[in-house]
C-alpha cells in the first residue's frame, strides 16, 4: 500500500485542527500542479491507457488540442465540485455523447469502453487520490474524522458520470483497500509511455511556450506519482528531488494561506460559468 | 430599464456577508498594495521640483511621502514642504 501513494515526510501544519474539510478546499489553483501526474495515473490502467491512444475523437485529444483538453478537464472538476446538478446533468450529457465512440476494436490490445463503470471508477479514484494529496500538502494531514468528510465530499468526481454512490468504497479506510487492489494492475506499455512523454514533455504546445516550463512539469509531475506509477513509466527520483518537493509545497501552502479565495479558487468560477453560458447558448461543452 | 431590485439587494447582501481570514486580508492587502507602491515611486521620482528647497530628514520624508500620497497630489499640489 504504502507505494501505492506518495509519502511526504515535511508537510504544513493544520492551521485550523477542528474545521469541517470538503474536496472544495482542495480546489486552489496550485492543486493543478499535479494535472500531469494525475493523467499518468489514469492511464496506467490498460484499458484507459489504450482507450485515450486509441481514441477517435480528435477534438478531445489533449496531444491535438491541449487547450481545449485543459478546458474541459478544468470545467469537468469544477462542475463535479462546484456545480448544481443541472450542470452535472448538462455535462454528463455532453460527455457521454464523445464516450460513445471510445471503444475497443479487434485490433485494439486491450478490450475498453469508456461507459465502463469499473474504469470510471478507477479514474474517480485517481483524481480523488490527487486532490488528496495536493489537500494534505497545501492545508495538513487531517484527522480521521475529516478524512472520512474530505472523501464523502469526493463522491461527484465519479458520479456525476457513470460511477454510482454504491460504487465507492463506503469509508475511507475501504477506500484504500480498493486503491491497493487497483494498483496491482497498473502497467504502462509501449504505445501508453510514448504518449505520455509527449505530454509530460510539452510536445503538443508552442516550444517557446513548453521548454521553458518542462523541468519544472517533469519534477512536479514525478513526485506527485507514488513509486507503482514511478516504476510503471521508467522514471527516476530521488531522496534530494523529494526534500526540494516538499520543501516547495511548504512554501507553496505558507503563501496560499494568504491568498483570498477568489484568487486561489476564481479560475474554476469562471469555467464554471463558461459551462453554464455554453449551454444557454447550445454551444457544444466538450 | 427595469432593475430587479430584490436580486440587487442579495447580491450586495451576499458580498456584504463575505468572511476573510486575517492571513488573506494580509496578503490581499500585499497584493494591492504592490501596484499602488509602484505607481508611487514613479510619481515621486518624476515630480521632485519640490525637493530642491529641502535638504536632510525632511526631503527623505517628503519623497517618500510623495510615495504614498500620488493620488492625492494627481489632483491637487497639497503643500509639501
Amino acid at each position: 500500500m504504502s507505494d501505492c501513494r506518495i509519502s511526504v515526510r515535511r508537510r504544513t501544519a493544520r492551521w485550523d485542527p477542528d474545521a469541517e474539510v470538503s474536496v472544495r478546499e482542495a480546489m486552489d489553483f496550485w492543486s493543478f500542479a499535479a494535472a500531469a501526474a494525475n493523467v499518468v495515473m489514469q492511464l496506467a490502467r490498460p484499458e484507459v491507457g489504450y482507450g485515450v491512444v486509441e481514441s477517435k475523437v480528435d477534438s478531445g485529444s489533449i496531444l491535438k488540442h491541449p487547450w481545449k483538453r485543459l478546458r474541459t478537464t478544468s470545467q469537468y472538476l469544477a462542475v463535479a465540485v462546484f456545480g448544481s446538478e443541472q450542470d452535472r446533468a448538462d455535462f454528463r450529457e455532453a460527455v457521454d455523447g464523445v464516450h460513445r465512440r471510445v471503444i475497443s476494436t479487434p485490433e485494439s490490445p486491450v478490450r475498453y469502453n469508456a461507459f465502463d463503470q469499473e474504469l470510471q471508477m478507477w479514474v474517480a479514484a485517481c483524481l480523488f487520490a490527487g486532490l488528496e494529496d495536493t489537500y494534505i500538502l497545501l492545508r495538513g494531514e487531517m484527522t480521521a474524522e475529516q478524512a472520512e468528510q474530505f472523501y464523502r465530499s469526493a463522491w461527484p468526481l465519479g458520479t456525476t458520470l457513470q460511477v454510482t454512490d454504491d460504487q465507492w468504497p463506503a469509508t475511507r479506510a475501504e477506500f484504500d483497500a480498493y486503491w491497493g487492489e487497483a494498483c496491482k494492475r497498473v502497467v504502462i506499455e509501449d504505445p501508453v509511455r510514448d504518449y505520455l512523454f509527449e505530454l509530460i514533455n510539452l510536445r503538443m504546445i508552442n516550444p517557446l511556450l513548453g521548454l521553458p516550463f518542462r523541468p519544472l512539469l517533469k519534477f512536479l509531475t514525478i513526485g506527485f506519482l507514488a513509486p507503482v506509477f514511478r516504476d510503471a513509466l521508467g522514471v527516476r527520483w530521488s531522496k534530494g528531488k523529494q526534500r526540494r518537493f516538499e520543501w516547495l509545497f511548504l512554501l507553496v501552502a505558507f503563501v496560499n494561506r494568504f491568498l483570498p479565495v477568489f484568487l486561489r479558487q476564481g479560475g474554476s468560477h469562471i469555467v464554471l460559468a463558461d459551462v453554464r453560458r455554453r449551454v444557454r447558448a447550445h454551444r457544444s461543452l466538450v | 430599464m427595469v432593475i430587479n431590485i430584490n436580486g440587487v439587494l442579495s447580491a450586495v447582501r451576499k458580498l456584504l456577508n463575505f468572511e476573510m481570514t486575517i492571513a488573506e486580508w494580509i496578503g490581499t492587502a500585499i497584493l494591492a498594495g504592490i501596484p499602488y507602491l509602484v505607481v508611487g515611486l514613479i510619481w515621486s521620482a518624476t515630480h521632485t521640483a519640490h525637493l530642491s528647497g529641502l535638504s536632510g530628514i525632511d526631503r527623505v520624508v517628503s519623497f517618500l511621502g510623495a510615495i504614498l500620497s500620488w493620488p492625492v497630489l494627481l489632483v491637487s499640489n497639497v503643500c509639501m514642504m
